[in-house]
């Protein structure tokens, strides 16, 4: 039962997440089509929880259906407060999901919450949950003929009541659902026939229609509304058995009714609700099979450990050749290279299925930024644009809180309040966009408020006041450097401590999570006009291209992505500013770090061939003396190990060519705090 | 098996049929025991990538097979005095909560059955480990053998 059990929980997140991120544009944008998808949504709910038995869930699905079914014919209008009903309604069955799927039941208080319900359903009027439409049953089975006789002779026993489905066209767990509702007649009765058989079914051999034949007791309109709580179905009919005549002339035999599952529009049809929104792309199935993420993790380390063995056959190769000549080894070195060029592909295609639209993380926001708004009396809109652009799951998993922090503060301390912003001549909605987009191997975000942007002098004034600098360093730093101080923990310019932020802990733990993905943050602001953070990302964390350079022997891998230039050092050019070491680059003043010292390595030979190594950090620039560059390679990363304990300076281990271990520098951490 | 005489117990003297299977090692010239079904593999020492600014007994990190797995000097953790590193040193790849690591040893000497009656608890006894690490010690003949809680030896 458990693999049902795993079924259900998929559809019922998937048919939350529908409800959730409709029911968010219904308040504002209430179509038909719109309650139309989140009826139908809560419906198909309804139907799997009822047929899994979790009744508490059942409960609370139904009276939700009720109320947009009230609204779908009009009897209700959408108001806040059933909005946030609603919502409440999906948090409520988002945690009972979760006690399920902690091996649990639906044990989740709600009796309040459907007693308001009913209450808001009590409000309107009373309507039809489905509509009815009398219909001429088919006259065509896929009952085989054989089975009519034994059919027949069932007759004998107690009435037999004969069920048609017809499956939506996108339905996906087809299975699924003839199995909920096989399992339905049955609680109701004995299920004699089914075509396609039982088997069939269970491989999902069938088309969309599949009947069964069950003798019951029960009323023929008792079970008929039990089985429309079969979600994903088009249309089902129940008759009662009537044997099919070869020559179908007479239709109007029997009393017949017949049910029509008003349906929604296939997502196909349904046009995307723009594109700032996430519907589920359903409709593709065949084209697409589901993967367990593990597998796909596998996957990846798999191919990582290839990466490795390619470079380490590539060295022997070039060896090999250096010291022989001989046509075997020609044959050899192309078949390296041609295994080099096979590996770089799979890797390609690989990163490619772990990639998942950034759209998974904005999902979340706009929930937040409702509540949050309308918790500190604000009207925000809300734009997430690219949706679409793909990155890494492992890049996926740790951006959502840092970027869900900084859109807090946008929302909290860069929007004004309605009548503030009338003041001084903005439209009292205020404005705030995530975008993302790709750019060569990162990726992008940008957060843009309208609000009333970043007082730079009051962040001085503030940092002053906290005692993180003095009057006399506040007044030398630059707008840009000054901004900067917002990421320094402790600080923080709201001047009370709210619910959401203000307590200076925040922006210098998102700082440091995106660099620490080997990404940048900045920022950028104009007073009254808004605040603009932006976010430049790598697109995976498992493999990174590096710069290899020897430090006293040892090799030490520096990611590429934050290398900005390297250049010969010579010693003449090396100045002391405050016992400190610098370098003029075109004009510009570097301080230099020796990573020997860094790292606490020497050997004995002295360090006259040294290289600087200029890597870039947000606004600052830190030469690294190396002692030689040893070239660019595409490493994988390998976390350390927790018996390393804390490793300031280095943020991970990769095997090399030469099946050494190399230690990865995480650039952020080499720097001295104190600046 | 209610329990095994490992658990921390101190009743566990009596004779039994219960068994521990040991690989033994040395280490400054004591021979100590780790539970075999702890240990992975014993492999030759190689080249250690050392990590800078970590603690003395972490001497850092070797490539098995593609995974780069860390390595401990149980004598640094021990306090004993350095060793120099021969022919016979070995790293014995062991299984812990964290991962696999490896622990350098003066010399893996043989894998022995010992009966739970062979093994005593140590207070009275004098090793040159701390006995926070231990959790007995096997008598043989006439030779001692420390029985390492591997999981209070690697702990940081």
């Amino acid at each position: 039962m458990s693999q049902y059990v795993d079924l259900f929980l998929q559809e019922a997140e998937e048919q939350l997440e529908v409800l959730e991120q409709e029911t968010l544009i219904l308040e504002r944008d209430p179509t038909p089509e719109r309650l139309q998808v989140i009826f139908r949504a809560a419906h198909t709910l309804k139907g799997s929880s009822r047929a899994m038995g979790y009744s508490r869930f059942a409960e609370l699905t139904h009276e939700t259906e009720n109320i947009l079914d009230q609204l779908r014919n009009g009897t209700l209008t959408i108001r806040t407060e059933i909005a946030d009903r609603l919502l409440e309604c999906i948090d409520t069955l988002g945690k009972m999901a979760d006690k399920i799927r902690d091996g649990g039941t639906d044990d989740v208080e709600c009796g309040e919450l459907v007693g308001q319900l009913r209450a808001i359903g009590n409000s309107g009027s009373e309507a039809p949950a489905v509509r009815l439409e009398v219909q001429t049953a088919a006259t065509t089975t896929l009952i085989s003929p054989d089975l009519f006789e034994i059919l027949e002779q069932a007759k004998a026993e107690g009435p037999l009541l004969h069920a048609r489905f017809t499956l939506h066209q996108d339905c996906v767990m087809k299975y699924v659902r003839a199995f909920m509702a096989l399992t339905i007649a049955q609680e109701h009765g004995e299920v004699l026939v089914c075509a396609p058989d039982q088997e069939s079914l269970e491989e999902e051999k069938f088309e969309l229609d599949f009947e069964f034949v069950v003798q019951t007791k029960v009323e023929l309109d008792t079970l008929l509304d039990r089985l429309k709580e079969v979600g994903e179905v088009a249309q089902v009919t129940l008759t009662e058995w009537v044997q099919p005549v070869a020559a179908a002339s007479k239709p109007e035999a029997q009393e017949q009714q017949t049910a029509i599952v008003e349906s929604a529009p296939t997502t196909s049809a349904t046009p995307e609700p723009s594109a700032n929104t996430g519907a589920p792309k359903k409709g593709e199935s065949g084209q697409t099979v589901r993967v367990d993420v593990t597998r796909l993790d596998n996957l990846m380390n798999l191919v990582g450990e290839l990466v490795i063995d390619r470079t380490r056959i590539a060295q022997i190769g070039l060896e090999i050749s250096s010291r022989y000549q001989d046509q075997e080894i020609d044959a050899l070195q192309e078949t390296v290279s041609h295994i080099a060029r096979i590996t770089a592909d799979l890797q390609d295609q690989i990163m490619k299925a772990r990639m998942m639209p950034i759209e998974t993380v904005f999902n979340r926001f706009p929930r937040v930024v409702r509540d949050l708004a309308q918790k500190l009396g604000k009207d925000i809109k809300l734009d997430l644009v690219g949706g679409e652009t793909e990155l890494d799951r492992s890049v996926i998993e740790v951006i959502g809180d840092p970027l869900l922090h900084i859109l807090r503060n946008s929302v909290d301390h860069g929007v004004e309040l309605p009548a503030d912003r009338e003041k001084v001549g903005k439209s009292p909605q205020g404005r705030v966009v995530v975008s993302a987009r790709h750019q060569e191997n990162h990726i992008v975000i940008e957060i843009v408020d309208d609000g009333k942007g970043i007082d730079v002098e009051r962040v001085k004034n503030k940092a002053i006041d906290q005692g993180l600098l003095t009057k006399e360093q506040a007044s030398k730093l630059s707008e840009k450097e000054a901004l900067q101080l917002i990421f320094h923990s402790g600080l923080s310019t709201a001047s009370e401590v709210s619910e959401v932020s203000g307590r200076g802990v925040g922006m210098d733990i998102v700082r440091s999570n995106i660099q620490k993905l080997g990404g940048v943050i900045d920022l950028e602001t104009t007073e009254g006009q808004g605040s603009k953070f932006s976010l430049r990302l790598p697109l995976t964390l498992a493999i990174i291209r590096g710069l290899l350079v020897d430090v006293a022997g040892h090799v030490f891998v520096l990611p590429l992505g934050s290398v900005i230039e390297t250049l010969f050092l010579e010693t003449n050019q090396v100045q002391r500013i405050n016992r400190r070491e610098v370098i003029v680059i075109r004009g510009q003043t570097t301080p230099l770090l020796r990573l020997r010292k860094v790292f606490d390595v020497s050997s004995g030979d002295s360090d006259a061939d040294s290289y600087v190594v200029v890597v870039g950090l947000a606004e600052q620039r830190i030469g690294l003396v190396v002692d030689r560059l040893i070239g660019e390679q595409e490493v994988v990363i390998k976390s350390l190990s927790r018996f390393c304990g804390e490793t300031a300076g280095v943020s991970g281990a990769t095997i090399l060519g030469d099946g050494n271990v190399a230690l990865i520098v995480d650039v952020n951490g080499v720097i001295p705090k104190d600046r | 098996m209610a329990s095994t005489p490992f658990d921390g117990s101190t009743e566990c003297t009596t004779a039994s049929s219960d068994e521990l299977q040991t690989v033994v090692f040395r280490l400054a010239d004591e021979a100590y025991g780790i539970d075999i079904f702890r240990v992975n593999e014993i492999i030759r020492l190689r080249e250690i990538t050392s990590i800078p600014k970590t603690d003395a007994h972490v001497r850092g990190l070797v490539n098995l097979r593609g995974k780069t797995i860390p390595v401990l000097d149980l004598r640094a953790r021990f306090n004993l005095q350095q060793g120099e590193e021969t022919e016979n040193t070995r790293i014995i790849v062991v299984e812990s909560d964290n991962g696999n690591v490896g622990i350098v040893v003066d010399a893996v000497t043989e894998v022995m059955t010992l009966q739970s009656d062979q093994i005593e608890d140590t207070p009275s006894l004098v090793t040159d480990v701390d006995n926070d690490f231990v959790r007995g010690v096997a008598r043989r003949n006439e030779s001692l053998i420390t029985l390492l809680d591997l999981d209070k030896a690697l702990a940081a």
